[in-house]
Formats: structure tokens, C-alpha cells, sequence
């Protein structure tokens, strides 16, 4: 039995990578400022929370049906952390909103109720955390946690709706109810089966990467933005990889699918 | 030593191990990365308990307060109660008839309906995005109804070629566009994962500065 395990060569060459270019253009920022495009999903959050505001109504956040111990959907809630804290600090608190924070899986709990608390302390609104109330376990189940948010929709007359994190098959009914109770939503996803649900029924969307750029994009940390690029590097080679194995496939040259598959 | 930055160390060394598990065969630190996969279960049980505490306060205050829906909220304590108790007294054995019964007959039928009317939902949807208000909408709009081709017996009846036009634009047109929605994704998460790792993802730790 090797060191190596066989067959995750590919995805360690390109972590690697990923983490070199990192490197190196995090030495670059130092000389020169990288950017990347805003979001306008981004601006809407706060449009969201100040509509809420004006409407004397609370706003929802919902970080989604995932848990932090998934090693598939982990990323999705940690997305959902960043963004919580970040309305949380940018725009409840200076605005004095009234926040929800519908919560799925136990794990969560505390992880959000403390990012909530000191995201709103940060803001200069401590007072605006209530212990049990800003951040509410509803349900573990996908439905039951649906029955749940659409029942605080209806009943506390939600003015809008930031969605951040794993959506499954409830996605239909949070969006759609949403939508008929007149809150403006703004939602974010990276499952490609419920995206298309979700274009259709919410205000702005971040799907796909999006969802995980905009974690780096809030920070404002020159360090998180050149991850950013790092993706784009590693998409490059993508492309190229993609490319290159069409044209090599359809000379009936099957080199490249045999070394990535043998390490 | 700041509590947030033995968060970060802790991030930065679990998810280091982790990678060397997933990378490397070796024993030692795959028994190190398994003894942390059970520490996550016994948390995770004790984290369900706080949901429980933190579920329970929120609606005895919302019945004490006799706030908007509070009648609902008798129906979630007495609910969570008398199943507590019946979970006890079947000696937690979830596939004892006393407790399944319960179970199956409220709880599962209740999620099964939930199930049924999201369909509806996704007709509502539908309609929604079915109106061509731009060119997108109605590029949109028109892979729709070729897809809907694919599947309606109605449209082979009307020309033989619609079925298959359909069934080319589910497979090759959007099987191709999700294809690269993935890598993406797979490449985004590999991101957000190693910032988090190497510490530069602060806000999901709860890091404010």
C-alpha cells in the first residue's frame, strides 16, 4: 500500500496550486489592490434589511437546512455564517432592524447565536439580540424547518428575506410564500436543482460560486479577494483541461482521463 | 492568546489533518481524524440539546406573553413533551410500535403533505417565469417548452422531431450548463474550505474587527 492514495492526485494538484497562487498574489497585494466586481445581491441585502426598517417589519435570515459537520454542504453554512454576521454588523445594527434568524441543525445554534450577538454588538446595537428570539431552532427535518419559517413569515409579517446557505426540495415553499407575502428576497444557493426555482421566485440571486465569492467579497480583505482569483486561475485550467481531453477524446486519444484516473 | 484565534488554530489544524487523511494512507492520522469524527457525534447529540432548550424557551415565553400564534406554540410543547416521555418510555427503541406509531402517523403524514403541495409552488413558479418580459426571459421561456416537449405525449403527436428536439436540449443543453455550474461550485467550496483552514475566513468563526 502506497502513501499516495490513488485517484485524488488530481484534486491535490490542484489545492496546490490553488494555494501557491494564493500565495503568490497575496505578496502582490501587498504592492497593488486586486478587485473584483461587486455583486448587486450584495447591495440588495442591505436594501433588504433598510426595507424592512421602513415597514417597522422583521427581516429573515435563513442560513439554510445544512450543518456545519457535512463535509459536502458545510461550505454552503459556513457561507450562511459570513453573511449573518455581515448584515448582522452592516446593516441590522446601524439600522436598529428587527432580525429572525431561523436555525436548522443543532450544531449551528451556537456557532450563529454568538456571530449574530457580536456582529450586532459590533454595530453598536447590543440590545438589538434577544437570547432565544434572534436566533430561533425550529426543526431539523427540510419540511418541518419549511412549516416553521413560513409560519413566522405569516404570523410577524416578515417584510423580507435573505436565504443563504443549503436549500433542498423546501426551497419552493420558503421562496413562494415569500413572494406572496410580499417580501423582498434575496437568495443564495449552491444546488444546482433548486437554482432554477429560486431565479424564478426571489428579487436577486447569487447562485453557484457567487454564493462563496461573496463571503470573500464582504470582507473587504485583500487576502480573502485573491482567493477569488485563485479560482479564476484554477477555472482557467478547467477550461484548458476541458479542451484539451475534447480534442485529445475525439482523436481517440485517451491519455489524459488514464493518467488523472491511475494517480 | 485571543479565544477567536484558538478558533483559527483549531480550524487550521483539524482541516489539515483532514487533508492528509483524505490524501495520504497513513494509519496514525487517519485513527487521529476517526477520534475526531467521533467527538462530532457525541457534540452534535449535545448541540440537539441545546436546539431543544433554546425551541422549548422561545415558546413557553411566546404562551406566557400570549404573543401572536401562541396557541400554536402549546401544540410544539405539548407536542415535544409527550414525545420526549413516550421516547423514554420505549427506552429510546424509535422502532417500538408505541413511539413509530406516533411518528408515523403524525410527523411523517404531516411532511408527506408539505411534500404534495410544493408541487403547487412549483407551478406558481413556473407561471411566473413563463412570461417573456426581456430576451433572457424568453430564451428562458422557449428551452421551457422544448423540455416540456420532452415529456408531454402530446407534442410527438403534433410533430415526430419535438420529442427529440426536448430530450436534446434536458440532456446536451442543460446537462452542459450545470456540468460547469458544478465545477464551479466544486472549485468555490474548495476556496471558502481552505480559507477557513488557513484562517483568512474569520466571519464564520465569529471574527469582527
Amino acid at each position: 500500500m502506497g502513501l499516495l492514495i490513488s485517484g485524488r492526485m488530481l484534486v491535490l494538484t490542484l489545492i496546490v496550486i490553488f494555494v501557491v497562487s494564493m500565495n503568490v498574489l497575496l505578496y502582490l497585494s501587498r504592492t497593488r489592490r486586486f478587485r473584483i466586481r461587486k455583486h448587486a445581491a450584495i447591495d440588495a441585502m442591505g436594501e433588504a434589511v433598510s426595507r424592512a426598517v421602513e415597514l417597522g417589519r422583521p427581516v429573515i435570515m435563513s442560513p439554510g437546512i445544512g450543518g456545519l459537520y457535512s463535509t459536502k454542504y458545510a461550505a454552503d453554512t459556513a457561507a450562511g455564517l459570513a453573511v449573518a454576521g455581515y448584515i448582522s454588523k452592516e446593516f441590522v445594527a446601524p439600522m436598529k432592524a428587527e432580525l429572525i434568524v431561523p436555525v436548522s441543525s443543532g450544531e449551528t445554534l451556537p456557532v450563529l447565536e454568538n456571530i449574530v450577538q457580536q456582529g450586532l454588538a459590533a454595530g453598536g446595537a447590543p440590545e438589538l439580540y434577544k437570547p432565544h428570539e434572534t436566533v430561533r431552532f425550529v426543526a431539523t427535518t427540510q419540511m418541518a424547518y419549511a412549516a416553521a419559517y413560513v409560519g413566522i413569515l405569516y404570523r410577524e409579517k416578515v417584510a423580507s428575506t435573505i436565504m443563504v446557505g443549503l436549500f433542498a426540495g423546501e426551497v419552493s415553499m420558503l421562496c413562494e410564500e415569500g413572494a406572496r407575502c410580499g417580501c423582498f428576497q434575496v437568495a443564495a444557493s449552491t444546488n444546482v436543482y433548486q437554482i432554477p426555482l429560486m431565479i424564478c421566485m426571489v428579487d436577486y440571486m447569487m447562485f453557484g460560486e457567487d454564493m462563496m465569492a461573496a463571503t470573500a467579497w464582504i470582507s473587504d480583505d485583500p487576502g480573502q479577494i485573491t482567493t477569488i482569483i485563485s479560482n479564476d486561475i484554477l477555472k482557467l485550467i478547467g477550461i484548458a483541461a476541458a479542451w484539451i481531453g475534447a480534442i485529445l477524446v475525439t482523436f481517440g486519444i485517451d491519455a489524459l482521463r488514464t493518467f488523472w484516473g491511475t494517480f | 492568546m485571543e479565544m477567536r484565534e484558538i478558533y483559527v488554530y483549531a480550524a487550521f489544524t483539524m482541516g489539515v489533518l483532514g487533508l492528509l487523511e483524505y490524501f495520504f494512507n497513513v494509519p496514525f492520522i487517519g485513527a487521529i481524524v476517526g477520534n475526531f469524527q467521533n467527538w462530532i457525534v457525541i457534540m452534535s447529540s449535545v448541540m440537539l440539546g441545546m436546539g431543544a432548550y433554546n425551541n422549548l424557551s422561545f415558546n413557553i415565553s411566546k404562551i406566557k406573553n400570549k404573543r401572536r400564534g401562541w396557541a400554536y406554540s402549546i401544540v410544539c410543547v405539548v407536542s415535544f413533551v409527550l414525545m420526549m416521555l413516550l421516547g423514554l418510555y420505549v427506552k429510546l427503541d424509535i422502532q417500538r410500535p408505541e413511539w413509530f406509531f406516533w411518528y408515523n402517523n403524525i410527523a411523517t403524514t404531516a411532511s408527506s403533505a408539505l411534500w404534495a403541495i410544493a408541487l403547487f409552488y412549483i407551478v406558481s413558479a413556473a407561471f411566473r417565469a413563463m412570461r417573456p418580459r426581456n430576451l433572457d426571459a424568453a430564451i428562458l421561456l422557449m428551452s421551457a417548452v422544448l423540455v416540456i416537449f420532452n415529456n408531454a405525449p402530446v407534442a410527438g403527436a403534433i410533430h415526430p422531431a419535438l420529442p427529440a428536439i426536448g430530450a436534446w436540449t434536458f440532456k446536451l443543453a442543460a446537462e452542459t450548463g450545470m456540468r460547469a455550474l458544478l465545477i464551479g461550485i466544486a472549485i468555490g467550496v474548495t476556496s471558502l474550505g481552505l480559507r477557513v483552514i488557513m484562517g483568512r475566513e474569520k466571519r464564520a468563526l465569529g471574527g469582527f474587527d
